[in-house]
């Protein structure tokens, strides 16, 4: 997303330049959305616009929260981030007080450092989403020959007398 | 995918909400007769929406039920499923003992509206006598999609609510199924998966799009830490199955983790997981569960 090699980021989170929670069994690391963003004004590999449209609807989809809000709040993070100048990480920033943090950030900070939400838990998602009424799988036209195996029925336990 | 067969008690909750699928020895069919009235006689039933919805409608005070032909060791029927092509007004309905002792077959075509009273009281479920396992639920409905639509579907493929207790008694009994640690252990995870799924829809506190299911956790356990803030009306929360389902993932992360030199001690505890699982299977089940709104729940979780 920041167009950084991933060495890179690990490297300066292993210097204690990035604020990051380690995720899975140290395997990974998340970084918060607001660290994204300054990293990603530091470096400009990506347009801002392009890095806020992508960090929101990465966002948004975990949070539960509408794309289009996330976005304002990380531009208004970029406005305030620009004009509040740089220095220390993002989790001393906040340490040193936010005026204004939005609730979807909240509820994706406690996500990212929630044990019960952390690390396994994110490797054993279903990847078979359901929607209740809708059907998107295969069919076909009925010619008549539907079988009692296709019922998942073995034709043993209808046995005529 | 299991075979067709039937769930019963004691993991069917006499108390617990109707299903699609579910079995009812006499039921209260209404009969028309040729002077333009109707009567009511008692008759075995299939419950199913009366549309090509997949999802029951627990909405509204009618529900919907399909005559259930009972086999006898000569029934015509029987002789013509073991012999060619199932017809498309017909679902064949393996045996159930007592109730059908030869089997079975959902009629499509004889169909009665039930006021829902009729069906449930706060004693329980009237007359139910079992209801039809995952596999036995998707052939069902894709025979009634069959019947309606002359469309045959992938019945793996039809989407059932994942609160569905027959998709995590279908996960236990997968992991029941095998045998070697490692396998019991990732299907008892798949199962877990399944159970907190099922119990955040419950309560109405699941995302519809795809969310990763630590995120399900995550809120169930924002409800039962943050449960005495919650509206009295709310308060109606399983916090035992809650906290059965926290406990479970925190033991199965450190299996993951730390697995033991001798595998086999784990067993004792795998055994006792999947009891845990059942008792959230009952769980779920429970009528009328509390929704939690996500502005209830974004207060909640904005003061954990």
């Amino acid at each position: 997303m920041l167009g950084l090699n991933k060495a890179t980021l690990s490297r300066h989170a292993s210097h204690g330049d990035i604020a990051f929670q380690p995720v899975g069994f140290g395997r990974g690391k998340a970084i918060p959305p607001e660290e994204v963003l300054r990293l990603g004004s530091i470096y400009r590999r990506v347009p801002l616009p392009d890095l806020r449209h992508n960090l929101a609807s990465f966002v948004a989809e975990r949070a539960h929260a509408n794309v289009e809000t996330v976005g304002h709040s990380l531009e208004e993070l970029t406005v305030n981030e620009e004009a509040g100048g740089q220095g220390g990480t993002a989790a001393m920033r906040r340490g040193a007080g936010t005026a204004r943090v939005p609730e979807w950030m909240l509820e994706f900070e406690r996500l990212s450092t929630s044990s019960s939400a952390q690390g396994d838990a994110y490797t054993f998602v279903d990847g078979q989403e359901y929607e209740d009424h809708r059907y998107a799988g295969s069919y076909r036209e009925d010619t008549g020959d539907l079988t009692l195996h296709d019922l998942g029925l073995d034709p043993a336990v209808l046995v005529a007398g | 995918m299991s075979s067709f067969g039937y769930i019963t008690a004691p993991r069917l909750s006499a108390c617990g909400q109707l299903y699609q699928g579910d079995i009812f020895t006499a039921a209260p069919f209404l009969v028309p007769t040729a002077e333009g009235t109707t009567r009511t006689e008692a008759f075995p039933a299939v419950l199913l929406t009366p549309t090509c919805d997949f999802a029951l409608k627990s909405g509204g005070d009618i529900r919907h039920l399909y005559a259930i032909e009972v086999f006898k060791p000569d029934s015509p029927l029987l002789q013509r499923f073991s012999q060619g092509p199932i017809p498309q007004h017909l679902l064949p309905l393996p045996p159930v003992a007592p109730m059908l002792p030869h089997g079975g077959a959902v009629h499509f075509r004889k169909s009665s509206p039930v006021h829902k009273t009729q069906l449930e009281s706060k004693e329980g479920i009237v007359a139910r006598h079992a209801t039809l396992n995952e596999a036995g639920l998707r052939a069902l409905l894709m025979a009634h999609t069959r019947y309606y639509l002359r469309l045959v579907l992938d019945p793996s493929q039809i989407p059932i609510p994942p609160d569905d207790p027959r998709l995590l008694w279908h996960a236990i009994d997968a992991v029941d199924a095998i045998k070697g640690y490692d396998g019991r252990r990732d299907a008892l995870m798949v199962a877990l998966t399944v159970a907190i799924n099922a119990l955040a829809r419950h309560y109405g506190i699941a995302a519809p799009g795809p969310a990763p299911v630590g995120v399900h956790l995550y809120r169930l356990a924002v409800l039962s830490q943050q449960h005495a803030r919650l509206p009295a009306e709310l308060q109606g929360i399983d916090l035992e199955a809650i906290q059965t389902l926290v406990t479970m993932e925190y033991g199965l992360r450190d299996v993951y983790g730390h697995p033991p030199q001798d595998k086999r001690t784990l067993e004792p505890q795998f055994q006792a997981w999947l009891k845990d699982l059942e008792i959230v299977s009952l769980a779920v089940q429970a009528r009328n569960a509390p929704q939690i709104p996500e502005q209830v729940y974004r207060n909640l979780s904005q003061r954990a």
